[in-house]
Formats: structure tokens, sequence, C-alpha cells
């Protein structure tokens, strides 16, 4: 056993023994794993159920290129059944295995025809999950605008309708939001905000999901028109099953660690990698220094 | 009998996941390829563009290809099968080849932005090292080498695309480490590359066999005899080649061959009669045959 697997073994934000690390190896790494101000992007493991049908399919791998690089499919199937009483425990093996926070789950029976379950994880362990059934859907194929879009997206993310009447939608909402907002880039080229996913709550709570490309055309004006084209999955879903997180579960997820202060005068050397420190001496006073005493230094008059 | 403890056991089956299609066939390097292909979004709107080199055993394929969310897309490409049309008749594949294809590629692709005129880069070839620098108010273009699966060793022929791409006005960020006959101790070497990239090197060859074994001369070079091209005349030939592709480097289109009848490979299926017809003929040889043999006992 690495010393790295027996930290994990012992140690995670939420147990309640938190043995102090031993080596400084084991320090630098409960330091990456612990929450952190600004978080790195979150993983998506896509997986398909015991049984999936190819409209799920189609989806799965749809919303896993919208997510790439972020984003990792397992090929073979998984007989899991989150809802069930104690289904979610290899879920959270695999998502553990493939460090992913979120997960997405196709699967398709008889009494809840294209379904997907999409969720994620605190600590590795199960915080909320909803299901989606496939009402209607059109793939990123059948748009032509979709082979304009960039290899990495930065979506901007609208949500249309009204999420915020109760709490089912709410944290719908805030997972979408989750899903597709990363951190990693806060300084961004304007250009590179090109489109953007609208997700919108019907009166029937049937929700759609649809992506559109930003076109920034001529205008009379000095500034441009905006207009907006589809460039695909178009995507409804209805809502089914979901298992929210408990209050206190979910204070404990959301919670932000300090944001550490930028230090004083201190530099990152950008080719050696060294921290560089300025220090400010005061003014020396000299005639208060104490030196070694001499003879030769000592004046005659008090001899 | 030694306990052999069994480590692909039926859990290691069952939780395998295949490795993506490409790396399954040998054909991508994933760890690379993210590299090239991933942009710094704070800075550029635009895609990440690649200089892709492959070498297959006749032809030399350079293009610049950017990624989208569909797939990879190519901006221009140009082959060593386009070369005779630049007067290089043979050697399609040597290293004098792949710096005049990467040459034809760095024209091209700059014609078709409008930056032939700012950007004419090295006209005269002396293998000196290069960089092209901005000019004017639209800056270079700019492209990253993709060499692929090969082994970068020194000399090697992806280098010498590389350095003709360069040499045509088009800035790709490298370093002379990996020139002909670079060491360590004497540094990099200029008058070696020039020699090859106006195929010195097999001018040399070509006398060293010559002068030894005439037959062997005549089997490892009847492509260039039927050229009609000698060891003397490669340098005129490549300088020529490399004028002339500045001079012209469109793409000219084939013709598209038409196919009249395609060729069946597999044998048409014989009708009742037919079959019938043939089994007839059968036996009638057969009893002639037969015949035969009984007035030869007799």
């Amino acid at each position: 056993m690495s010393i790295v697997e027996q930290i994990m073994n012992v140690t995670s934000p939420t147990s309640e023994k938190q043995r102090p690390p031993k080596s400084r190896k084991g320090k630098k790494h409960l330091e990456s794993i612990a929450p952190q101000w600004e978080e790195p992007p979150k993983g998506l493991l896509v997986i398909n159920g015991h049984q999936t049908s190819q409209q799920v399919k189609n989806v799965l791998a749809d919303l896993s290129r919208l997510k790439k690089p972020h984003c990792r499919q397992l090929r073979k199937k998984n007989n899991i059944l989150p809802f069930e009483t104690g289904g979610e425990a290899s879920l959270e093996f695999l998502c553990k295995k493939n460090d992913c926070s979120h997960f997405i789950l196709g699967n398709h029976t008889k009494k809840r025809p294209h379904n997907l379950i999409l969720g994620r994880l605190y600590d590795f362990h199960l915080l909320d999950m909803f299901e989606l059934g496939v009402v209607d859907y059109k793939g990123l194929d059948e748009f032509e605008m979709a082979k304009q879009l960039k290899s990495q997206l930065k979506p901007l993310v609208c949500f249309v309708g009204d999420f915020d009447s109760d709490d089912t939608t709410r944290k719908l909402k805030n997972l979408f939001l989750d899903l597709f907002h990363d951190f990693e880039d806060r300084q961004l080229s304007l250009e590179q905000l090109d489109n953007v996913f609208v997700i919108s709550l019907y009166h029937d709570r049937t929700i759609s999901f649809q992506n559109f490309m930003i076109r920034l055309k001529k205008s009379d004006t000095y500034l441009p028109r905006v207009a907006l084209e589809e460039a695909g999955p178009c995507i409804r879903f209805s809502l089914r099953r979901s298992r929210l997180a408990a209050d206190d579960l979910w204070k404990q997820a959301t919670k932000r660690p300090k944001q550490g202060k930028s230090k004083k005068n201190v530099t990152m050397q950008p080719i050696l990698g060294r921290q560089v420190g300025r220090i400010h001496v005061g003014r020396q006073k000299l005639d208060k220094l104490i030196i070694k005493k001499q003879r030769a230094l000592k004046s005659k008059e008090f001899e | 009998m030694v306990f052999v403890k069994v480590v692909k056991n039926k859990a290691y089956f069952k939780r395998f996941q295949v490795k993506p299609r490409r790396r399954r066939e040998g054909k991508t390097d994933y760890r690379a390829r993210l590299k090239l292909v991933t942009q710094d979004l704070r800075k550029y709107a635009s895609p990440r563009y690649r200089l892709v080199v492959r070498f297959t055993n006749r032809d030399i394929i350079c293009q610049f290809v950017y990624a989208r969310l569909e797939g990879d897309h190519i901006l221009s490409a140009a082959y060593a099968h386009e070369l005779p049309r630049y007067g290089i008749k043979v050697g399609l594949t040597n290293f004098a080849a792949a710096y005049a294809t990467g040459l034809l590629l760095a024209r091209r692709t700059l014609k078709k932005l409008n930056l032939d005129e700012v950007y004419v880069g090295k006209e005269t070839v002396d293998g000196e090292f290069f960089e092209v620098e901005p000019q004017g108010e639209r800056r270079p273009f700019r492209a990253y080498l993709d060499v692929g699966l090969i082994r970068t060793t020194t000399g090697n022929k992806v280098f010498a695309a590389m350095k003709g791409v360069v040499d045509g006005g088009v800035d790709i960020p490298h370093n002379e480490k990996r020139f002909p006959k670079y060491t360590k101790e004497e540094g990099f070497n200029p008058e070696e590359l020039r020699r090859r990239i106006f195929g010195q090197h097999i001018a040399e060859y070509m006398k060293l066999v010559a002068e030894e074994d005439k037959s062997l001369y005549e089997a490892r070079f009847s492509q260039y005899i039927k050229a009609g091209v000698g060891p003397d005349d490669l340098e005129e030939m490549y300088k020529q080649a490399h004028s002339r592709i500045r001079a012209d480097p469109s793409f000219e289109k084939k013709p598209k061959r038409e196919v009249k009848q395609h060729r069946a490979f597999r044998q048409r299926k014989l009708t009742k009669e037919e079959k019938q017809e043939n089994l007839k003929k059968k036996i009638e040889k057969l009893a002639m045959a037969s015949m035969a043999a009984g007035h030869e006992e007799e």
C-alpha cells in the first residue's frame, strides 16, 4: 500500500477522525483533495445501464461531447439502479475510480422508457440525483450549425421559466449550472463566448435543453445585432423521480473554505519556479549599534 | 505444479473497459493530441492549427488541421505526389521531397489566407536557422508540428517538411536540435541541412554505387535512369522546383476517372440449364475416354 492509499483510507473531509499527515507527501495530497476556494472542473462519468435504447445512447454521446474533455464514457453495461436501496454503492465506486463527481446514467425499461439519471457526488458519496425521461430528441448531427462548434465549449447557461418555485427544480437548476460551468477559465477572450445553453422549464414540468451559437451580425449602430442559431442537441425531458440532499449534508457540501489572502511582496520567478520574497529593513541606528569592544576604538579621554 | 495466481480473472474482465478505437488501432497518441489541440481560451478565439506530417511508402502527406467538436477539419493539404508537376519526378519520399512538400503546403495556405505577399519566407535556401517575424498589420500564420507516432530522431524527414513550411513563411515554434548531423559538441550544421534539402546526400550515394557496381546502380536507381536524372542534375532539379512552387502553389484537381463498367470479382452463379449442359458435356467426355480405352485394350 502506498502512502497515498493509506491516507485515502483514513482521511476524507467528512470523516470525523482525521489523523494529521506524517509526511510532506501526505500533507500535499491532503491539500490537493481538500475543498478549495475555486474548485477545478468536475468530471462527468457517462454510464450505460443494464439496457439502453438507441435514443438514450445518442443523448449520452451528445452530452459527453458537449462536456469534452472533462468527461469519461464507460463502454460496458453497468447494472446500476441508484434509486433502489444500496444501489448507489457501485456508482460511488465507479465515480471514485474515474475521478468524476458528476454522473449520468442512461437506461430504458418498460416502466420508464428512455431514462436518464443525472446526479452528483460530494466527497464521493451521493449528494443528489434526478431522473429525467427523454420525451423528444434531435441529435447534434442533425443540425448544420453543429459543424461550427469549437472543440472545447465554454457555454453561457441561460435558464428560462420558474425554476425557483419549488425545491426540486431549484436544485436541478443548480445541478445543471454546476455541470456546465467551471472556474478554470475565469478570463476568457470575448470571441470565445459563442454558444449558449438554454434550459427552459414549461408549465407541464417538462424541461427542454437547447444549444445556440451566438452570431454577431451587422447592424446600423456601432453595436452588432446578436442572433442565435440553433446548433443542437435539442432534448426535451420530463421530470421523474428525484432524491435531494439532506439539509445538513447540503450545507456541508456547499460550504466554501476561506479565500487565501494574497501574500504581499512575494512573487514567483517564472523561469526557475521559485518563490522570491522582498523584505524591507528599517533604518539602522548606528549610534546604538553594538559592536565588539576593541581597545583601539576606545577614546583616550576615558582612560 | 507451481501455484500460479490468476490475475486476469472474471472480475478483471467484467470491469475491463476498452480503450478508444484509435488507441486500440495504435494510430493516435491521445496524450500528445490533447496537448496539441487544447487552446488557451483566455487569449485566442481561433482554433489551434497543427502541421500534420505523415509518410506512407510512396507518398508524403502534409496538412494544416484544426479540431472542432464533431471532428478534425483540414484547412489545406499538400502531397508529394503533386511534385512531378514541379519537376521532381523521382524520389518522392526522400528528405528533399519532404522539404519541397512542406514548402508547397506553406505557399498554398498563405495564398489562401491572402498572406503570401507579406510573408514570403526564405527565398534563397541556405539551410540557416530561420524564424518568421511579424510584418505589417497581420501576424504570421502559426501552427504546431504534429509528428504522430514516429520517433523524433535527429535528422528525421518530418523536420525536413517542417523546415520547408517555415521557409515558406509559416510560423512554427522550433529549434535546430533535430536537424541532420546536429551534435551536442558541434551544434547545428546549416551546410549539411542545405546539402540534404537539395538531395546532395543522394547524389553522393549515387556516385558511390555507380563507381563500385554498375549493375547495382541500375537496379537501385532504375527510376532515376528512366527519368533521365543523374547525380549532377539533382541540385538544379530541386532549385527549379522550389522556384516553380513559389510561382504557382495552387492545387490542380485531376479530372475524375470515369468508370464504365465494374469488374465483377465474384463468379456468377450458373443457371440450371447451363449446369445441365455442362454435365452433359462432362459425361460425353468421360464416355469418349472410356471408349478410347476399350479400343486400346482390344
